[in-house]
């Protein structure tokens, strides 16, 4: 039969936690809360342990809904190691400490159990539930703070965008079971055209099959109509421009950990279900509807665009992050549009390496915000003083993200220009280079306060030993993989070369 | 294997940052101290091979590593030097070195002053040895962080401003350069960032896409240079970086845009060379005049000297423009000794302003008669700038001329006219500023100490050496470039 337990356990592991810390908060609350944040790192260990474990074993299986490959497997490190570091700087997130601490990281270990499920679907149903399951999740998480009035209001407007978006892609996945009769990923693209039956009167373009028999007509404004409306889902869940509103509000009013935890893991999972349809689709999306690349462009473009310059003028830290999260991801995509096997790999490097760089600059403002209450870049003056590591740490990060070598950010966006240059997209190439001096400029208005400035306020001193272990991770992974990516960029090339062995 | 002298080279003020952040922060002469140790031991490195280097070996690197680094992507970590870089090299480390000393004025945050002055050397030495493109624009890159802080914290009253414009710039300049590497990756077969192979590789290179990349490798070291109209970063950072800061910038980031062209752009892609030829003289001959004309105008000291580096730098691209022998040889030995001279000229700029706190021309009159050594030395270095005979600028300036008479003669005569008011501002300057009579605001005015003596004297026993005997410099780099210039000769 087809139910394979094997391949489900990450995902059981990670529930199995949840319910776990759920059940031991209702037992003992003072204990679970206490040992919730090392009882979380636990569950992630152990999860991306067995989703290593199945490197080598990919199978599909429960009836063609579940594909846990070395795609997922990389995706599930993702998740796992930003479930863990977001869990050490909870522990050390003073607004959290009179919230119900047991359920916040049940929470948060459901939620990666929630963007797992997204990465290894195969199945329109399943994508749908999991993105949908990941979504409510998180937005309990962002308005976890009761009593703060702009996490409550984080948390709705998260909400409203999410579920105008989930909606809309709902309808998209509709259009594509309308076109094909099936909700399987992969079995789409063989069933595409079968559309001509229920639109051929209306269309006109002649469709090729894989097979190589002209099929008839299809109609491609449908399959683009279909393609656009799961792009909204999904540009939202990667909070590409234009789907991006909710993203500054988000992260300024949560918990700064879930922000951290939002704009790596979620994004990733976004990108996850993007590449799985993409690929799954490869053959008629290139057939039918030749220019998807162009309208994919334009949305890396217009992100990596305004997310710089309205990045710019922010003042809250958080805020800011977020603008140049919503460019990073603006870069990432332009990996997608090359839509070859070094674009699509160089979009898993630049996850994994985005990963560790932003949970550190995020880390960095919560523990920087825990220390000081503030998020205000005016409070950063003179930091470079006030706390020589910590404010060096911040540095770092943000000149990974700007992509200085030799730190991570340097590499994942050599590698995303590597592949636009060899699929000769020269002007992508060169917006992108523009959009990443102009990031710097962004990033500069962070470091100049800190080290240009005078310190206001006392010395810091006090530092949670989780926080700052959380902190040590990011860096050395920042530092580490920058100087020496190779065997990174070995496995994303392991990870998507089996996936598309026909481009 | 070889003993791996280049790393030792470029990684010893690496180790040197870990000992710096190490000590605590109280320990000022300590951390002074140990920075200039490790300055000091990767000069002894650099000099160690310089021993081991053969000059008479051309058509191969010397002292080479490679290895192995991210295999997945064809990216080697391949050192190695030449005739060409030889100079630079031992330029740097020596730089460094003095400039270590010279920083002792710095008094506040020395522990992170250093840190970031030993990143920066790194950073410098890594782009004269590797010989992998990648390579060679991470070490180009890394350097522009330390120069953002160090210009940004310890600088002048306008420091922000200039040290973001500084990073922006060069910034701008270095990522159009990286899509011309990876240009060059793509288009050779196989595909590679090593020098070598690329070079190996050239005539497989259309003429069309040679231009193309030659023009963005162009943005990047043109800025660097500054070459017109790329300049306007400078005369700022310049002015406002602390004093050591304004050697290296001077004495070494200047060298670096007309080092690549030479290591880079020329003997990868000589067909884009030769088609840029005749805007690479014209824009030489307007960095010299207009560089010299702006210096005159100038009242602030150290602007003046900022504006002359323009005015030098013009030298430099007419001699690699001309790529006959004589003028390559100009063109490289022009780079040497302008860092020599106006590392000088900056140190010494330094120790005026540590006493004064002003730097304006008209400050000061008659400073003769009070601080009698400094002014000697000041006078013996602008007159040195200014290409006296029997000093260093006027031999590497003579060769450039010389070497571009034959191909760009009206050029060559039209920047005579720069020689003459470089001559004209700096005498002018000594006359102001040295002669008359004393500004009564100056009388209890020290002299220059120990210590900065220190710091210029090793300077202009070099500039006197190369002045006198230029053959030291010119059998060290003649081989390489002569050969660089039957290459182009050959590819035209």
């Amino acid at each position: 039969m087809d139910y394979n337990w094997l391949s489900l356990s990450p995902h059981l592991i990670l529930a199995g936690g949840a319910l776990l810390l759920v059940l031991a908060g209702a037992a003992s609350r003072r204990f679970a809360g206490r040992v919730a944040p090392y009882f979380t790192v636990a569950v992630a260990v152990a999860a991306a342990a067995a989703a290593l474990a199945l490197w080598r074993a990919p199978a599909t299986s429960w009836f063609g809904a579940l594909t846990v490959d070395p795609f997922f497997v990389i995706f599930a490190v993702i998740f796992a190691a930003a479930l863990a570091l977001v869990a050490l700087l909870s522990a050390g997130y003073a607004p959290l400490e009179s919230a119900d601490r047991p359920e916040y990281y049940s929470l948060l270990i459901l939620v990666t159990c929630a963007v797992s499920f997204m990465a290894s679907a195969t199945n329109l149903v399943l994508i749908y539930v999991a993105i949908e399951f990941s979504s409510i999740l998180s937005y309990v998480l962002v308005g976890y703070l009761r009593g703060d009035r702009l996490s409550s209001e984080a948390g709705l407007k998260y909400f409203l965008y999410g579920a105008a978006a989930s909606a809309v892609m709902l309808l998209g996945f509709a259009l594509l079971y309308g076109m094909t009769g099936t909700t399987d990923v992969n079995a789409l693209a063989a069933n595409l055209p079968r559309a001509e039956l229920l639109f051929g009167t209306w269309g006109h373009a002649a469709v090729v099959t894989p097979a190589g028999t002209v099929a008839g007509a299809l109609s491609p404004v449908f399959i683009f109509l279909a393609f656009a409306l799961v792009l909204v889902g999904l540009g939202y869940k990667i909070s590409a421009v234009p789907f991006h509103m909710w993203a500054p509000d988000a992260y300024q009013g949560a918990p700064t950990p879930i922000a951290a935890f939002l704009s790596v893991a979620s994004k990733a999972s976004g990108f996850a279900v993007i590449l799985r349809l993409v690929f799954a689709l490869h053959g008629p999306l290139d057939l039918v509807y030749a220019p998807w690349t162009k309208y994919a462009a334009a949305l890396a473009v217009a992100s990596m665009v305004l997310g710089v310059l309205v990045g710019i003028v922010q003042s809250d830290v958080r805020r800011l992050l977020a603008y140049s999260s919503i460019a990073h991801a603006g870069f990432a995509l332009l990996g997608v549009v090359v839509d070859t096997h070094l674009g699509f790999a160089a979009v898993l490097v630049y996850l994994v390496l985005y990963a560790a760089m932003n949970v550190g600059a995020f880390g960095t403002v919560a523990v920087i915000g825990h220390v000081t209450g503030s998020y205000d870049l005016k409070d950063y003056a003179g930091m470079g003083r006030r706390h020589p590591v910590l404010a060096a740490a911040l540095a770092v990060f943000l000149l990974a993200l700007a992509g200085i070598p030799p730190l991570a950010g340097f590499f994942a966006k050599f590698y995303i220009l590597a592949a636009l240059i060899g699929r000769g997209y020269i002007f992508l190439a060169v917006v992108a280079i523009l959009a990443s001096v102009v990031a710097l400029f962004l990033y500069a208005r962070v470091l100049k306060p800190m080290y240009f400035g005078k310190p206001v306020g006392e010395d810091l001193r006090r530092l949670s030993p989780a926080a700052a272990a959380a902190l040590v991770v990011c860096f050395l992974f920042t530092f580490l993989l920058g100087v020496w990516p190779h065997l990174l960029v070995a496995w994303a090339k392991a990870a998507i070369v089996p996936l598309l062995p026909r481009i | 294997m070889a003993f791996p002298i280049l790393t030792l080279t470029v990684f010893t003020p690496l180790v040197g940052i870990i000992v710096v952040l190490l000590l605590p922060e109280r320990w000022v002469n300590g951390i002074r101290a140990v920075a200039v140790a490790f300055t000091a031991a990767a000069l002894a490195f650099s000099i160690w091979a310089l021993a081991a280097f053969d000059p008479k070996i051309t058509g191969a690197m010397q002292l080479e590593e490679l290895h192995r680094w991210i295999p997945s992507v064809d990216i080697f970590y391949h050192l190695g030097v030449d005739g060409l870089s030889m100079p630079f090299i031992i330029l740097t480390t020596l730089l460094s070195f003095l400039a270590a000393i010279a920083s002792f004025s710095i008094k506040e945050r020395v522990k992170e002053y250093f840190a970031l002055y030993l990143l920066l050397e790194t950073g410098m030495l890594g782009v004269f040895v590797a010989l992998d493109l990648f390579l060679f624009y991470v070490f180009w890159e890394v350097m522009l962080v330390p120069m953002y802080f160090l210009i940004g914290i310890w600088g002048g009253e306008k420091r922000e401003y200039a040290a973001i414009k500084f990073f922006l710039y060069t910034l701008l300049g270095s990522v159009v350069m990286l899509l011309g590497i990876l240009a060059l990756y793509f288009t050779s077969q196989p595909h590679t960032f090593d020098m070598l192979e690329l070079m190996r590789q050239r005539g497989t290179f259309v003429r069309a896409f040679q231009i193309i990349v030659f023009l963005a490798f162009y943005v990047g070291f043109a800025i660097k240079v500054p070459v017109f109209p790329f300049h306007t970063w400078l005369p700022d950072a310049h002015v406002e970086a602390p004093t050591a800061i304004s050697v290296l910038l001077a004495g070494v980031l200047l060298k670096m845009g007309g080092y690549g062209l030479l290591r880079v752009s020329y003997p990868i892609l000589p067909q884009g060379a030769h088609w840029f030829v005749w805007p690479l003289a014209i824009l030489g001959v307007i960095n010299i005049v207009y560089g010299s004309l702006v210096a005159m105008a100038q009242k602030d000291l150290k602007k003046l000297i900022a504006y002359s580096s323009v005015g030098h730098m013009g030298f430099v691209l007419l001699g690699a423009a001309a790529m006959t022998p004589t003028a390559l040889d100009g063109a490289v030995m022009q780079m040497v000794t302008h860092g020599i001279i106006t590392g000088a000229l900056f140190l010494l700029v330094g120790v005026l302003y540590d006493r004064a706190h002003v730097r304006e021309i008209s400050a000061f009159s008659g400073l003769g008669v009070r601080v009698p050594v400094y002014v000697g030395i000041m006078s013996f270095t602008m007159i040195a700038s200014l290409g006296l005979p029997g000093l260093a600028g006027f031999v590497s300036e003579f060769l450039s001329l010389v070497g571009s008479f034959p191909v760009f003669p009206v050029l060559v005569i039209i920047s005579g006219a720069g020689i003459i008011i470089t001559a004209a501002y700096f005498l002018w300057t000594i006359r102001r500023m040295f002669l008359g009579t004393l500004t009564p605001r100056w009388e209890n005015l020290p002299d220059i100490n120990f210590r900065e003596l220190v710091t210029v004297v090793p300077l202009m026993i070099l500039t006197v050496l190369i002045g006198v005997y230029p053959s030291v410099l010119i059998k060290l780099m003649d081989p390489a470039l002569t050969e660089l210039s039957r290459v182009m000769a050959t590819l035209k």
